[in-house]
């Protein structure tokens, strides 16, 4: 279950990390759609889903 | 602590990695796109009468849609909207455009009586519109439907227009087309401005890198231009950069998922209209006969011709920078505007860009990809100072003879 969490953890380090460079790149270029297109919302979608799950995971563990 | 630097590194580098490889999909790997297919005609009660047609006339009786009788036509069948023809068979034939009122008829005389500045009429008083300002009345900015009282742009503008082709340093005439380029220089911002008359709105075109409908094809814009045979280019909306807005090029539609942009659409009768792209429908565009249409903006001009002082976007969007616009007279008049910038020039912001158009008489007027895109083609060659060298884009205005001249 570490291994899970620790996964969870770098998955949702690495795509707030993206999504800090698209909302920074959105600011230069809007026009190039970093932020609302497919592949981002795809993105945002698995940025939630860890996060969700680190967050149960976390949960369980301060219950245990 | 150690361990937390390392795995802060390690999700440094996954970001990175995934931020590639989705730059790479996004827009560098050229990858080709289907269009819609569509191919768009002149609806027959949008040109003079007695002249032919601007238009993709198919050979074959073409099909209608919803029922109408205009003459909208397909380049091949799409489920989706039910339209279907060939665009294979289609010819091409040059009219005489119409322009659209009286109205526009005194933004003519306005432009060309004193070049600058605003007609005895002029409302200065009642602008600092904010870009919603289209949106309580699209139709008003070069409403394509005024066609009553139209005066044929060959008896028009003929005084623009030439027999034979004669061509200057900077302008160009022929009978179907008139350019005429001008650099102003105004303190620190230079700028280039192109006059332009057509008498055949297929004199209007646009062309794609690679001539290849997709994304992370990029072409510069002189090599597109020698590539048709252009008389001037100028760079256009870089539609290769997303996969959203509205894309129709040379009557074809591409594209047509309309986003809160500001969406520019020239229809065969010569008309331009700016329109919020909440307001777009592309059974419209059809219907109405788009020949371009473009997704980058914002409109730089309000529904009534008034210029704009508060655009909803980022000040690093509003600042100075290079920019390229269009502006729009009157069916058949139409100007270029390149604004060099991040050098020798300041470059300029969308508030004076706005009404820069105004003063140039302009009724519309949209703003196109800027920054290093902007550039200017004259002949061959580049006639203004891109920023940082100018960059490739997937897309560019042309002005060009569809017929041959000695």
């Amino acid at each position: 279950m570490s291994k899970v969490r620790g996964f969870l953890n770098h998955l949702s380090t690495a795509f707030g990390i993206i999504f800090l460079v698209f909302l920074v790149l959105d600011q230069f270029n809007p026009m190039m759609n970093f932020v609302d297109n497919t592949i981002s919302r795809w993105m945002l979608a698995a940025f939630c889903f860890s996060g969700i799950c680190r967050s149960i995971l976390s949960w369980s563990k301060n219950e245990q | 602590m150690k361990r937390i630097v390392r795995n802060l590194l390690l999700d440094l580098l996954a970001a990175g990695l995934a931020l590639t490889v989705f730059a790479l999909f996004h827009h560098v790997l050229p990858r080709k796109q289907e269009s819609m297919n569509i191919q768009t005609a002149a609806p027959a009660g949008k040109t003079a009468e007695g002249n032919e047609a601007v238009a993709a006339v198919p050979a074959e009786e073409p099909e209608t849609i919803s029922g109408t009788e205009e003459t909208v036509t397909a380049a091949a069948e799409t489920e989706s909207s039910g339209i279907s023809a060939d665009a294979e068979q289609a010819s091409f034939r040059p009219t005489v455009l119409t322009s659209a009122s009286a109205g526009k008829s005194d933004t003519y005389s306005r432009m060309s009586s004193s070049g600058k500045g605003r007609n005895k009429n002029g409302k200065n008083g009642m602008n600092s519109k904010g870009g919603s300002a289209l949106a309580e009345d699209s139709a008003a900015s070069g409403d394509s439907t005024e066609t009553a009282d139209s005066v044929p742009i060959a008896d028009k503008f003929s005084d623009f227009f030439t027999d034979t082709v004669v061509l200057t340093e900077n302008s160009y005439s022929s009978p179907d087309l008139s350019i005429t380029v001008s650099e102003m220089n105004e303190g620190s911002l230079t700028y280039y401005v192109a006059d332009i008359y057509v008498r055949d709105i297929t004199c209007f075109q646009t062309a794609l890198a690679s001539d290849t409908y997709g994304s992370g094809f990029r072409d510069s814009i002189e090599k597109m231009a020698v590539l048709n045979n252009a008389l001037l280019a100028v760079n256009g909306d870089y539609y290769g950069n997303t996969n959203e807005g509205v894309v129709i090029r040379n009557g074809v539609i591409y594209r047509a998922n309309p986003t809160d942009c500001d969406i520019c659409v020239l229809y065969y009768d010569g008309s331009m209209k700016v329109m919020p792209g909440s307001s777009f429908s592309m059974e419209e565009a059809i219907e109405d006969g788009a020949w371009q249409a473009w997704t980058f903006g914002p409109a730089l001009l309000d529904s009534r011709g008034e210029p704009i002082t508060a655009f909803s976007s980022t000040n690093r969007i509003i600042s100075a920078n290079p920019r390229t616009a269009i502006g729009y007279y009157e069916p058949g008049h139409y100007c270029l505007v390149v604004v060099d910038g991040r050098g020798e020039s300041s470059g300029i912001t969308l508030p004076a860009l706005s009404r820069l158009f105004y003063d140039l008489g302009c009724s519309a007027a949209y703003n196109l990809d800027g920054g290093n895109s902007s550039i200017m083609v004259w002949g061959d060659k580049v006639i203004n100072n891109p920023s940082g060298g100018g960059r490739e884009s997937s897309d560019a205005l042309l002005l060009t003879e569809v017929r041959d001249y000695e």
